[in-house]
């Protein structure tokens, strides 16, 4: 990735050095980088299919066979647990594109238009923020139909009003600047003041903010996977697992808190990544 | 929200304006709800029936019955002036008004949402002050730990740990219901430790703010007493700060307890919500979506108005 600010930072050692300073910081880079990792190369790194059903081996707990167990069909926790990551990462990375990528394109119109135009974009963000989330996500998969690409979508969507406040203000800010008004003298088009002045300014805050917020779109599509709004079974997916494990709480608990666990750490580890690398954006002390 | 371009001078052309901008924001939120149903592809009526595989007859009668068949505008402007009076349709599940759905599953997440809003607010303010007040110590950094496992942690995953734990092995507390007082204790808990995480830093961090300001600066330079200098100085400019935060989370709990209702079987508004949505029930969608965002956007008007009043510089800037 490339460095998102280097004027604010004092370049690219800068940031490293006082994100790297920061406590927690290794943990949450090292379980982050291990998360995707696991999601990447779950098809080699899993001991079985995640599907492969064996009715003799329901129910087992840990054991040399089977590292963290198996499910109710007998199918490998740790296999479905590496498939899961996929899934769940997967998607949600997905919705923080979406998020981060619409949410600048309409900040920017939103900053960029002048009058009642403006105006609306405005309207139109505030009133989107005036729903919970949550609520916009359950909405949007309620009109679009359960599963996974529906659920990025739904979460990206829901996102999308958060970045574009936030870019609409540097759009807002960049507009008036005397250089886009030098720009603009030496005859530059308004796509390439967009492209080469609002643009750039705009993409730091917009991965400031996505830092912080990666860990509550995992939350989000774990959830909704949680309520059955997510991937369909027999598919691996961290909060459908935790679901399907629920109703075997007291004869195998494993099955339900492998899962939980994968996402409480990853959620935390990207927690941790996220304050440092918003501190150092900032320049703020820790 | 301030608007700075009308010069507003009195609490009471605040009050009007913030009660202005509130209606606006209702009229909009259920503008956005009747246009995300009826915008979006695919047609509501075949939508809703598609899961019984219902004849085409079937479909255009449901479509007559709803209003379905008729222009966009109309179906808008209807629809406006029945939620205007309470009325919120039919669920096509239950057969029953939907307000009167809405009117017996309300209490049962207020409930919740209060419950697990006191302990928030209980465990996040002071867990935040102490952090802030004992910056880089071991106290901060043990605070801001808890604080960061609350908003990591899934509600669905702390939630099994206590059914787990109170339930199945010592068998204390009822894993599911809302019966009795004690099948209240661990929903609200858990919702209550992962609202307490937010809220716990953002007090630490609107704090360290305060008091990195100027006015402490020369309250500490007169030779004011530590303590005085926190109490009437930081607390009473934090105040406003930490009502607006704590109200939102107010708001987003009586609309975040989908997660948490489901998990421990519940009733409530997002019980609700779930199952018209794996039904298809729209109507029951849209009024509670509607009903959900209406909750939260009042919330918000009432925190801005308490702000207001704290603070009158608030409203006339």
């Amino acid at each position: 990735m490339r460095d998102p600010s280097p004027r604010m930072t004092g370049g690219r050692a800068g940031l490293r050095n006082r994100a790297l300073r920061q406590p927690g910081v290794l943990f949450g880079a090292a379980l982050v980088m291990a998360a995707v990792l696991c999601a990447l190369l779950a098809p080699w790194l899993a001991p079985y299919p995640p599907n492969e059903i064996s009715l003799g081996q329901q129910l087992q707990g840990p054991s040399p066979a089977h590292l963290l167990g198996t499910d109710f069909f007998g199918r490998d926790l740790l296999s479905r647990l590496l498939f899961g990551a996929r899934a769940t990462l997967g998607v949600a990375g997905l919705a923080v594109g979406i998020a981060v990528i619409a949410g600048m394109a309409v900040g920017l119109a939103a900053g960029w238009s002048r009058g009642w135009l403006g105006q609306g974009w405005v309207a139109l963000i505030d009133l989107l923020l005036a729903f919970p989330a949550l609520l916009l996500a359950l909405l949007i998969v309620a009109l679009l139909g359960a599963g996974l690409s529906t659920l990025a979508i739904a979460v990206g969507i829901a996102g999308i009003p958060a970045y574009a406040r936030v870019v609409r203000s540097i759009g807002l800010s960049t507009r008036s600047a005397s250089y886009v008004d030098a720009a603009r003298a030496m005859g530059a088009s308004t796509s390439h003041i967009l492209r080469r002045h609002l643009w750039p300014n705009a993409l730091a805050p917009a991965i400031a903010l996505a830092t912080v917020d990666v860990g509550r779109v995992i939350l989000y599509v774990a959830a909704l996977g949680f309520l059955g709004l997510g991937a369909a079974p027999p598919q691996a997916e961290w909060g459908l697992m935790l679901y399907e494990g629920r109703q075997y709480l007291a004869t195998a608990p494993w099955a339900s808190m492998v899962p939980g666990l994968a996402i409480a750490l990853t959620v935390v580890a990207v927690t941790l990544l996220g304050d440092a690398v918003t501190d150092a954006l900032e320049n703020r002390p820790p | 929200m301030s608007d700075t371009r009308y010069p507003a001078s009195t609490p009471l052309t605040y009050l009007g304006r913030r009660l202005l901008t509130g209606a606006l924001t209702l009229l909009g939120v259920a503008t956005i709800v009747f246009a995300l149903i009826h915008l979006l592809p695919g047609d509501p009526a075949e939508t809703m029936l598609a899961r019984s595989g219902a004849p085409p007859e079937a479909v255009i009668a449901l479509r007559a019955e709803i209003g379905l068949d008729r222009p966009l505008v109309v179906q808008y402007a209807r629809w406006l002036s029945s939620v205007a009076q309470g009325n919120l349709g039919r669920s096509l599940f239950y057969n029953r008004p939907v307000s009167q759905l809405i009117g017996e599953q309300f209490p049962s997440t207020l409930e919740l949402a209060l419950a697990a809003f006191a302990i928030a607010v209980g465990l996040g303010i002071p867990l935040g002050v102490v952090a802030a007040l004992r910056r880089n110590s071991w106290v901060d950094r043990l605070a801001m730990t808890t604080a960061v496992a609350g908003v990591a942690v899934p509600v669905f995953w702390s939630g099994l740990l206590l059914i787990w734990l109170f339930s199945v092995r010592l068998r204390w507390l009822p894993p599911a219901g809302a019966e009795s007082w004690s099948a209240l204790v661990m929903p609200a808990l858990v919702l209550g430790f992962a609202t307490a995480g937010p809220l716990a830093r953002l007090t630490r961090a609107t704090l360290l703010d305060i008091l990195g300001q100027q006015y402490i600066t020369v309250a500490r330079a007169k030779g004011l007493a530590e303590r005085d200098v926190l109490l009437r100085h930081a607390t009473r400019n934090a105040l406003v700060p930490l009502l607006t935060i704590a109200g939102v989370q107010l708001g987003f709990l009586l609309a975040g307890a989908v997660v948490t209702e489901t998990l421990f079987g519940r009733p409530g508004l997002g019980r609700l919500l779930v199952d018209a949505i794996l039904w298809r029930d729209l109507p029951v969608i849209q009024g509670v979506a509607l009903v959900i965002a209406g909750i939260y956007v009042l919330a918000n008007l009432a925190v801005d108005l308490a702000a207001g009043w704290i603070n009158p510089q608030v409203g006339w800037e």
